[in-house]
């Protein structure tokens, strides 16, 4: 075990090395067209074949099963990228940037692939090396070096600001974390085969397919974070009943369909709320638009996307200061091309005092749903709200 | 249990990330090439400004300068770019520059620019435009080869194809930068009293007077380069 363990750090240490040249000045003397499909398969191969020379190490699956977490890893790698597919339906496709001339297509698939062999045969020997049982600590740790050892040290170094450091944890950094929980998983099972089909099969896709999925990044943070790890929660009950580790029915009992279904919905449910969806809700505090709206009523309100559709009459929610205030369009006087909106609550006197720019428009008022919104405004009550911005 | 946890936190994380998504997004979502965790070109700059030809000019049409306003937000790579070029008047110019980098882990061709432009007031406007665009690119700060001159021409409507022809197939190497817009001469160095837009002061019908305004709109689509045959930038 000794051995082993310092087998892993010397193999831990080539890896990081490896990492370090990708991120040093070394790529720029070569060239990055020489290191990325030269250099550096080359040392990745170097390192899955020291570690196949190296004595094997068990995996958690008997011989019998290996079949079974292969196909299964395969049957999984499609069902996500057909989710990822599915969801291209709704935010649109892109072209791939990777080039698909025959001789590009080679040298993408020997490069990556090769990258990839070495990876997952060095992740094969570390997780061997570091437990015998299930280990949640050693698979989320090993999933997490995967992870942050997967982007050049720049894309890390140019994240400036709250929202760059969200947007890409979200697109990038969490979804790749998903797959190594996956992968890793995949590996503690099977070995190098297993994840090498998982992982394999879904580059393969991403190099060969002409379009690709072009998901805005909220979207890929929601089928990139969630899928594999729905994914690797069946795989495991469904290798434990394969193992005869447990029973179908105490399996069938956990409901896996049931847990995706819930959270999905508690997720919608919340992206509903916080305005993530074109149509969001609003609780109304004041009674300035009645009869249409009462105080405590929630309306729909959908985002404007060309400011062209908003028509005098059309009800209009908009952002003055900290507040929101929904009000009908009495006019709309264009200057430079650019328009403004006069308003006026259906129950106020007096139109509003300020024009309403493009800037503070929020969304147009399409349906009210009586009452439900009193819990908010119960909750809310003890609250500061500015009425010197409220007219009536 | 333990796998219950993880979904749990993974759920936990992807809904506030909706919070985050809600307040930061404008919607508008763009067709184009993709970008990978590998593949990541994107502006991440932007410098914009108006002016006049002739400062000092006495004259009360001359009080209001060309401005250029974008969608750009500092410090937030976009692959995407919408200007809005206003008052114009005979006589102003305009500069608009923008810093694509590669921070991707790939080198990247620039497969094409599509350019979409309208006009917000004075049609006229968009066919009596000069527009001139440079480029260069860089490494570090330092500049990288010896790029083309550049193009100019009246009139938006040959402004995509021209810009095709100056950057289509540049390609960029990880960590390096295209900074369009930038008057340069033949070596690279920087000009001085050259704009990417002007209004010429020979412009003297009614029609095109003050207050004009168009819109552009840039789209670069990037692909992966791994033939080792043609650099654009020699």
């Amino acid at each position: 075990m000794e051995k082993n363990k310092f087998r892993c750090l010397l193999l831990l240490l080539t890896a990081l090395g490896i990492y370090s040249l990708e991120n040093h000045y070394v790529t720029k003397l070569i060239g990055s067209f020489n290191f990325v499909y030269v250099v550096k398969p080359f040392l990745w191969c170097g390192l899955a074949l020291a570690i196949y020379l190296m004595p094997v190490l068990r995996y958690k699956s008997k011989l019998r099963t290996r079949n079974f977490i292969n196909s299964w890893s395969f049957i999984f790698a499609v069902v996500y990228f057909s989710v990822q597919f599915l969801a291209g339906l709704v935010d649109g496709f892109g072209k791939s940037p990777y080039e698909h001339s025959p001789v590009g297509i080679v040298i993408n698939l020997v490069t990556v692939g090769a990258v990839l062999i070495g990876r997952e045969f060095f992740r094969s020997y570390f997780v061997h090396s570091m437990t015998k049982a299930e280990n949640y600590k050693v698979l989320l740790t090993i999933s997490l070096l995967f992870t942050i050892l997967a982007f050049p040290m720049k894309k890390y170094m140019d994240l400036q600001g709250y929202e760059s450091i969200v947007k890409f944890t979200a697109q990038f950094f969490l979804p790749e974390f998903s797959e190594n929980v996956m992968a890793t998983y995949l590996v503690f099972l099977g070995g190098p085969i297993a994840s090498l089909t998982f992982l394999g099969t879904l580059e393969a896709v991403n190099l060969l397919s002409p379009i690709l999925p072009d998901l805005q990044w909220i979207t890929a943070a929601l089928v990139g974070i969630l899928t594999p790890v729905f994914l690797f929660t069946v795989m495991q009950s469904m290798f434990e009943v394969e193992s005869k580790q447990r029973r179908n029915s105490d399996v069938q009992k956990e409901g896996h369909l049931s847990w995706i279904m819930t959270t999905l919905a508690a997720v919608g449910i919340v992206w509903f709320a916080v305005g993530v969806f074109p149509v969001y809700p609003s609780v109304i505090a004041t009674g300035s638009m009645e009869p249409m709206i009462h105080p405590g009523d929630v309306i729909l309100v959908r985002k404007i996307t060309d400011i062209k559709e908003v028509q005098v009459g059309d009800v209009i929610q908009f952002q003055r200061d900290d507040i929101r205030i929904s009000h009908r369009i009495i006019s709309i006087i264009t200057k430079d091309g650019v328009p403004s909106f006069q308003t006026r609550g259906d129950n106020n006197s007096a139109i509003d005092s300020e024009l309403v720019s493009p800037e503070q428009l929020r969304g147009e008022v399409i349906n009210v749903v009586p009452h439900i919104g009193w819990p908010t405004l119960l909750m809310k009550s003890d609250k500061d709200i500015p009425l010197d911005e409220i007219e009536f | 249990m333990k796998k219950k946890i993880l979904v749990i936190a993974l759920a936990m994380a992807v809904m506030l990330m909706g919070a985050g998504y809600a307040y930061w997004t404008d919607q508008i979502s763009v067709d184009s090439v993709v970008g990978t965790g590998e593949f990541d070109v994107n502006i991440v700059k932007v410098s914009d400004g108006g002016g006049d030809r002739n400062p000092g000019k006495a004259t009360t049409n001359w009080e209001k300068y060309m401005k250029v306003d974008t969608d750009f937000v500092q410090g937030t790579p976009t692959k995407s770019l919408n200007a809005t070029i206003s008052n114009l008047y005979p006589g102003s110019v305009a500069h608009l520059s923008f810093d694509i980098e590669n921070n991707g882990s790939l080198p990247a061709v620039l497969d094409s620019i599509n350019v979409d432009y309208a006009a917000i007031t004075g049609s006229a406007i968009v066919d009596e435009i000069y527009y001139r665009v440079d480029y260069k690119v860089v490494q570090d700060g330092v500049q990288v080869g010896t790029p083309k001159h550049y193009i100019d021409g009246v009139g938006l409507a040959t402004f995509e194809s021209k810009l095709n022809t100056l950057l289509s197939g540049i390609t960029l190497e990880p960590g390096q930068m295209l900074i369009i817009g930038d008057p340069v001469d033949e070596n690279g160095q920087d000009l001085e009293n050259k704009y990417t837009f002007e209004l010429p002061a020979t412009v003297v019908n009614d029609d095109d007077c003050e207050n004009n305004a168009f819109e552009l709109s840039f789209q670069m689509n990037w692909k992966q380069h791994n033939d080792q045959g043609s650099y654009k930038v020699d």
